[in-house]
């Protein structure tokens, strides 16, 4: 044969085939219909979780730069030694942006602890850090100024664009700050996007003061004569660098060795899950949604490998006659793959086309601070891989396919090679349907490995869901209980002084001017102030709460040498304390909370013993104390190997305690000296107000005053009764301490302890409508924002977020169940309806024989009984591990949930008949043709 | 009396436009124990007749009659009993179960019946077929010849009164196809079978007592009776 004869011979061959597979397009129209929105439904999923994440994604890294602006890093007073070395260590890009400090404003013209700073920011710097203009111009002039929206509020000032401010300013001068204060009036030009306030939030454990600029200076402006400005820096880490790096750097030129006394720089690099308060449900969700992509992907693929498959099975006696024609291997691999490529050319775009709506609609009726982005990356990666999953997918059918010889195709050969290799005997007495379903079994195993794995995995998907639901939906049920609190951050513990009691916070005016808003009803203050109880006895009921270690130098068993060598260090301080303010008894550094008159007697299922007394708790004579009755400890191993210990203040009689402590200090009746020690020392410049010396003992500052009372302890209270904790009736954080003193607010004052609020709850008269929510959350905001640490949260939006997550994750669930449901369905039913199809003569064979239709169905029962039987099994079976598992060893609040066992069974039953009846339906249709009609099909 | 007749017996297929009157009322009728052979030409109806007189296909009009029930009348489960009870089948393409060993195949109509197999008389038939070696095998392993037995053993297994063969011997050698033959004509003489078959063969169809032909649907000579010649096995 000549060239120019095979490339004849070739082409000639080539249109043929390539006519016989348009002709199989039309001809196989509805199974290429299906094969084709088997690939969208499966593509489509994929791609709509994933713009879903990316969009989740950039939504909150969006929200966090609008919040904490584009910077990695803040460096504080960067001209100072080690930050020279540390800037240039090579941790940050070189292109860092620079903010200098010419003052801190002093809104009320003394303290600088309820101002903020004003700089000048060069290009760099106000690109980082996002201080966005929301209103006016930036400064251009000397004399103008920019601010923070919040702070015209701190300023407690109704000026308007235009107006000028007169502010009171500390101007530093390299150490400290000039000994007087300068006067200096500003044109207002510009309002830029709130950063402080939230800056202020991000690490508010640290009662460490913090300089974020808040307001502008234009370049032209200069520093008061003799004054240095402060350089802050604002950063990005360079590639592979983190800010552990830093920190060990930082640690390499400074003998501070940790991070308790506070750094002088703060990381704000965008984490992807630690960025709200529900940080955890956040983790959840992403870790769900990790799960689901990933089984997403497995049951598209194998979703599509089962539809290529029964598609080839049924074309393979077609195969076989091509085969006969004289069409190569190569050349049925050729058009097939063609074909494949083909559909999936047209089944992607529109998948991803689909995807992008739906997540474009679900971003849209999420809100306003949800935004749409569509992630080319996610796109091309769901493209390319789609595709060659498509490919992949079809290739192993394919591969099959076109190995099959003429008479393989047409004689079924296979059969008799499975059938040798199974070693199957002749049965000797049977039943024909069960025996006809078990030979399908054999005969068609490897058909039923995937719908036995999809079936196992949609159980285990649908039992997660039912056992998830429950705590979902009673945490979407929680009622918080007031709607709107205006919160002071959060302070650390400190064994030693009260800092914040003359400090400015939330004021009387404040709680009058939140109870003066349209549609409040209510708004409970409550006051927290850190006491000393004076006692002799100190025992070990005391010394195990986690306060309280300062007593007796004792670390805990997780320690380091360092950390041993830090409490001794602490209880040598504290001895000293004792010495030095004139403390002749140990003292236990407790909070007190003062709470609303009308809120004390809820407290009454929680006392032990004695009573409650409101008028005598008003008059300052009695106090109410938390000493639990009795509480254990117990040991458990963290997921480092470390162990850590926790407390029980029910006692379970099933848990190991190591100790079980009796309440041996305290006794209504008793009476007991407090004692307020307090400082009204400003915070160092850069640091905590908890000051260290040269070898790390406390600096026990000489300007505190002391103030002692007697009162005599009204009731003990336990820290649960019944299903209620102690904590859920204070407004502000209560850490469950033993020791812990209760008062009311006029208590409070009688003994002399009078504080600012730490917490206003505000309740509402009614649920509110959206514009009076967006009146409230202005007005609100607006108080919180007079005082520097106060922070407005939204219980309403918090509420119907957390509603809106835990809703929005059940219908994404159930959506997905309903998928696998219906790939499931599909699966079974493509698998028995290409059974159905190629065994039609064989029904007509079994029925001319004198089989009648109970027979034939009840064969096609057994096989269904068979394809769903081990899926089951084997989906119960994981399921119920894996939920028992989740009980077991993630805390995650779901002990209380039951194992979910009917709810897979009635699924599986559900399917099972679904599948009943359509096969049912296939059946008898074929049974109504003549018995050689069935034969004569082929 | 007749076991079986059938009166006025029509059958049309339509495709499309055009419809194919495969048979053009047919009226005869079948005594018990009859050896008849149906001839003609290909696509003269043959098979079709076949079929309808077996109780697989519905005729377009006319009746069928097995001991003066009209088949037709029967419902399908009634239809399904007398097919495995009375009726032997043996198809033109043979048509086994592919999923179930010859053995199998062979076995169904009885156990389909949930009658205790008659183990002496199977193992007679499988003899006469010479399919010892190959019962564990599926239909795919055979070769044509096989198949053919093993539908025929399949057709005589449950001892039927009437026995439709399309073609019993088209596969097999001249040998076999005697052997094969003698086997329909033995259990014909000794379990009183009526044995319809049709066939190509000349030598085959001598061997019946009766040859009907079949040309285009209608029968044109159903003359051809006589007696059985003996054929030495
Ligand atoms: N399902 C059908 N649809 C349309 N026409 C049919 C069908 N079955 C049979 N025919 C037609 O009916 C006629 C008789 O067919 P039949 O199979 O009975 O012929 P036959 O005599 O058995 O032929 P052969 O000797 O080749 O087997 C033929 O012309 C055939 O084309
Ligand atoms: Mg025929």
């Amino acid at each position: 044969m000549t060239a120019a004869e095979g490339r004849y011979s070739k082409l000639r061959a080539d249109i043929s085939l390539t006519s016989i597979a348009f002709g199989n397009f039309r001809n196989r129209r509805r199974q290429y219909l299906l094969l084709t929105v088997a690939i969208m439904l499966a593509l489509y999923f994929v791609t709509t979780m994933l713009l879903f994440a990316s969009t989740m994604f950039t939504s909150l890294r969006e929200r966090h730069y609008q919040r904490f602006g584009e910077q990695d890093i803040i460096f504080f007073d960067a001209a100072r030694e080690p930050m020279t070395e540390l800037l240039t260590g090579g941790i940050l890009t070189n292109d860092y942006g620079k903010a200098a400090i010419y003052g801190y404003v002093m809104p009320d013209g003394q303290s600088k602890a309820n101002g903020f700073s004003v700089a000048v920011f060069d290009e760099k710097a106000l690109a980082l850090a996002r201080k966005d203009v929301l209103a006016g111009r930036l400064p251009e002039r000397a004399g103008e100024i920019a601010l923070e929206q919040s702070m015209l509020a701190r300023l407690r000032t109704k000026a308007e664009l235009g107006d000028t401010l007169a502010l009171t300013l500390a101007v530093p001068d390299g150490v400290d700050f000039l000994d007087s204060t300068v006067q200096k009036n500003y044109k207002l030009v510009g309002i830029i996007s709130d950063k402080l306030i939230y800056l202020d939030e991000w690490n508010s454990a640290l009662p460490v003061y913090r300089d974020f600029p808040a307001g502008i200076l234009s370049p032209a402006e200069e520093i008061t004569a003799g004054g240095k400005a402060v350089i802050n820096v604002y950063g990005r880490y360079a590639d592979s660098s983190s800010f552990k790096q830093l920190l060990d750097l930082y640690f390499a030129h400074t003998e501070q060795q940790n991070e308790n006394r506070g750094l002088p720089f703060e990381d704000t690099r965008y984490v992807l899950f630690a960025d709200d308060s529900s940080g955890e449900d956040i983790i959840i969700t992403y870790v769900f949604l990790i799960i689901i992509v990933f089984v997403l992907v497995l049951a598209a693929c194998l979703g599509i490998i089962n539809a290529f498959t029964s598609n080839l099975e049924a074309r393979k006696q077609q195969l076989g006659l091509l085969r006969a024609v004289g069409a190569t291997q190569k050349q049925l691999r050729e058009i097939l793959g063609r074909e494949t490529s083909l559909l999936a050319l047209f089944s992607i775009p529109l998948a991803l086309l689909f995807s992008c709506l739906t997540v474009w609609g679900l971003t849209k009726a999420m809100g306003e601070s949800y935004i749409f982005r569509l992630n080319a990356l996610v796109l091309l990666g769901v493209a390319t891989g789609g595709f060659l999953c498509v490919r992949l997918a079809a290739s192993i059918p394919l591969r099959a396919a076109a190995k099959v010889s003429p008479m393989q195709a047409i004689r079924n050969v296979e059969l008799a090679r499975i059938m040798r290799r199974s070693k199957i005997a002749s049965e000797q007495h049977f039943d024909v349907p069960l025996l006809l379903a078990k030979r399908s079994r054999t005969l068609y195993q490897n058909k039923r490995l995937g719908i036995t794995a999809m079936l196992s995995v949609t159980i285990v998907l649908m039992s997660l869901v039912v056992f998830f639901a429950e705590p979902l939906l009673r945490e979407a049920d929680y009622h918080y209980g007031s709607d709107y609190y205006l919160r002071r951050n959060a302070r650390s513990y400190d064994w030693l002084l009260e800092y914040d009691f003359h400090a400015p916070g939330i004021t009387e005016q404040d709680k009058e001017d939140a109870a003066a808003l349209f549609s409040v009803k209510t708004v409970r203050g409550e006051k927290v102030i850190r006491l000393k109880l004076l006692t002799d006895k100190v025992t070990p009921y005391i010394t195990n709460g986690w306060n309280f270690a300062y007593l007796t130098g004792a670390a805990d068993g997780s320690s380091n040498e360092a950390g041993r060598e830090w409490r001794l260090k602490e209880q040598q301080s504290y001895l000293a304390s004792k010495e030095k303010y004139g403390y002749k008894q140990d003292y236990l550094t407790v909070d007190c909370y003062a709470i609303d008159y009308e809120n004390i007697e809820k407290l009454a299922p929680f006392v032990a013993a004695g009573s409650i007394n409101p008028e005598k708790l008003a008059a300052g004579k009695e106090i109410l104390i938390v000493a639990p009755t009795k509480y254990g400890v117990y040991e458990v191993q963290n997921r480092d190997g470390t162990w850590s210990k926790r407390r029980d203040f029910i006692i379970d009689p099933k848990e190991n305690y190591t100790e079980v402590y009796q309440n041996d200090m305290f006794q209504a009746g008793d009476t007991l000296t407090i004692s307020l020690l307090y400082s009204d020392a400003e915070p160092a410049q850069h640091g905590s107000p908890q000051q260290y010396d040269a070898d790390g003992s406390r600096i026990l500052p000489d300007d505190v005053v002391r103030i002692d009372r007697t009162v005599t302890i009204g009731a003990i209270l336990e820290m649960t009764a019944g299903k209620k904790h102690l904590y859920e009736f204070f407004d502000s954080f209560y850490p469950e301490e033993v020791g812990a003193l209760v008062t009311t607010a006029a208590g409070l004052q009688a003994l002399g302890f009078d504080a600012p609020y730490s917490t206003l709850a505000i309740t509402l008269s009614e649920s509110p409508d959206a514009a009076t929510e967006e009146y409230l959350e202005a007005n609100l905001s607006q108080i919180a924002s007079r005082t520097a640490g106060v922070e407005m949260v939204s219980l309403v939006a918090r509420t119907r977020e957390k509603k809106r997550i835990v809703y929005g994750t059940l219908i994404a669930a159930t959506a997905i169940i309903i998928l696998f449901f219906t790939i499931c369905a599909s699966m079974v039913n493509n698998a028995l309806s290409a059974r159905i199809r190629a065994g039609k003569r064989e029904i007509g064979t079994i029925r001319a024989v004198g089989a009648s239709q109970q027979v034939i169905l009840s064969s096609y029962l057994w096989q269904l009984a068979a394809m769903f039987g081990w899926g089951t099994i084997i989906g119960m079976t994981a399921e119920l591990a894996l939920c028992l598992w989740l009980q077991k060893y993630e805390n995650i609040g779901l002990v209380t949930t039951v194992l979910p066992t009917w709810q897979p069974l009635l699924f599986a039953a559900l399917l099972f008949a679904l599948c009943y009846l359509n096969i049912r339906a296939k059946v008898k249709s074929i049974v109504k043709d003549s018995i050689v009609a069935n034969i004569r099909e082929l | 009396m007749q076991i079986l007749q059938c009166q006025n017996l029509c059958k049309d297929y339509t495709i499309g436009e055009n419809i194919v009157h495969a048979i053009r009322d047919i009226s005869i009728g079948f005594e018990q124990g009859e050896i008849c052979a149906v001839r003609g030409p290909s696509g003269s109806g043959k098979s079709t007749l076949l079929h309808m007189l077996g109780g697989l296909e519905y005729p377009t009009s006319g009746n069928v009659f097995y001991q003066n029930e009209d088949l037709y009348a029967y419902n399908d489960n009634q239809l399904s009993i007398l097919r495995r009870r009375r009726f032997g089948f043996v198809f033109q393409a043979y048509n086994l179960v592919q999923e179930l060993t010859a053995y199998e195949n062979i076995l169904l109509p009885v156990l389909l019946d949930k009658k205790k197999p008659d183990k002496k008389y199977l193992t007679m038939l499988i003899e006469i077929l010479g399919l010892e070696h190959r019962l564990d095998h599926l239909p795919s392993a055979l070769s044509g010849g096989q198949q053919q037995r093993v539908a025929i053993a399949r057709a005589l297994a449950n001892k039927p009164a009437i026995l439709f063969a399309d073609e019993p011997t088209g596969n097999l050698d001249g040998k076999t196809g005697r052997e094969v033959l003698s086997l329909l004509k033995y259990a014909s003489k000794e379990m009183g079978v009526t044995l319809i078959m049709v066939t190509h063969d000349l030598h085959i169809a001598e061997q019946a007592e009766r040859i009907i032909l079949l040309e285009d649907g209608s029968v044109t000579d159903d003359s051809g009776r006589r007696e059985v010649q003996q054929i030495e096995s």
